[in-house]
């Protein structure tokens, strides 16, 4: 499961997440993409289980680059527990996604598995996505 | 290289967010122009008309007729929405058409590489290649055919074959494209015995390790 090594601060704000991604908005190393359009958290768990979605499909051949990394960590306080005593305690690690950030990414193999398999990934997903092919601007 | 086109550009006076967000609406996109030594002047163009042209290639020159002077210009930091893809602003170029200048055209492979018919995966490290050009010589794309790749060919820029006064800035050993060996594939052919089962046909890199993790999870 995907989660930072070391933390400069081990709880964090849950800060906002408005606007729209500005960076890591297009298709860099494969061919076909998954396309957050709206803004959420995406835990460590959803990531994984999205990834294994794919690469099960796909089976042999293709490469998955996984472009989001959950580096905030979320606590929560254990359940009948009185308010205040301070924060809860840090219980699992989100990436922060904007709208237009390309979560994932495929390569080798054609596009109408490319489809499937990242049709599949997006049901993972806690948030709208879409699929997104390469266009190069040369 | 397509036919130079002419987009007719209004002056822009008011600046900021505000007045960009209402020409925008009204179907102009902000823009600015600058190069060759003349100082930058900001300007609006119709916004459908550049997503046409910038649809048949982002390298297309282009005639800009300003206050009824024309001057040619190549469109340059393109800004697109992220989500929506609209057009948000656009920079020209001035150009010179005797003067060569520096643009970045995309690699197209073509052809299914003899290594990936053998269980390869093609890949490509680079999508769009820094040429030196004058302005009416830079291509669309290039294409380069990579049927003759076998399991661990490599594609390099030494390899390209460019058009006549089409020069790359790369350097001629960098790496363009590459058929790999999968991990499963790889261990077949060492142990020459079939590792079927399982889901770690994945090529090799980082996800490669992180599908390791992830079968056993």
């Amino acid at each position: 499961m995907l989660m930072p090594r070391k933390v400069r601060h081990r709880k964090v704000q849950r800060g906002r997440m408005t606007g729209a991604a500005k960076g890591g908005t297009k298709i860099t190393f494969g061919d076909f993409g998954i396309q957050a359009l709206e803004p959420g958290w995406i835990t460590n768990r959803q990531i994984e289980a999205a990834r294994i979605a794919m690469t099960r499909y796909i089976r042999r051949g293709g490469k998955v680059w996984i472009n989001i990394f959950p580096d905030k960590p979320i606590t929560q306080k254990p359940a009948e527990t009185r308010m205040g005593s301070g924060k809860g305690n840090p219980e699992r690690w989100v990436a922060v996604v904007k709208p237009g950030r390309v979560m994932f990414e495929l390569s080798g193999v054609p596009e109408a598995t490319a489809r499937e398999a990242m049709r599949l990934a997006q049901h993972k997903l806690p948030i709208k996505t879409r699929f997104i092919v390469r266009q190069d601007e040369g | 290289m397509a036919d130079d086109v002419v987009v007719i550009a209004e002056p822009r006076t008011e600046r900021g967010s505000g007045p960009a967000g209402r020409l925008r609406r009204a179907g102009r996109l902000p823009a600015v122009v600058y190069g060759l030594g003349g100082e930058a002047t900001a300007v609006t163009v119709p916004t459908h008309d550049l997503d046409l042209i910038l649809a048949r290639g982002a390298n297309s020159l282009i005639t800009l007729r300003l206050g009824g002077a024309d001057q040619l210009a190549l469109a340059r930091q393109v800004q697109r929405h992220p989500v929506r893809g609209d057009l948000v602003h656009v920079d020209f170029v001035r150009v010179d058409v005797d003067v060569a200048i520096a643009a970045d055209v995309a690699l197209v492979c073509s052809g299914e590489p003899e290594g990936v018919r053998r269980g390869g995966l093609l890949e490509q490290q680079v999508f769009t290649v820094p040429v030196s050009a004058k302005p009416q010589d830079i291509p669309a794309s290039i294409e380069v055919d990579v049927a003759h790749l076998d399991l661990g060919g490599q594609l390099r820029v030494g390899d390209l074959d460019l058009p006549a006064g089409v020069t790359c800035t790369l350097e001629p050993d960098t790496l363009l494209a590459m058929v790999t060996v999968p991990r499963g594939l790889a261990a077949q052919m060492t142990s020459g015995e079939t590792e079927g089962e399982g889901d770690g046909g994945e090529a090799g890199g980082d996800a490669g390790a992180d599908e390791a993790d992830g079968a056993e999870g």
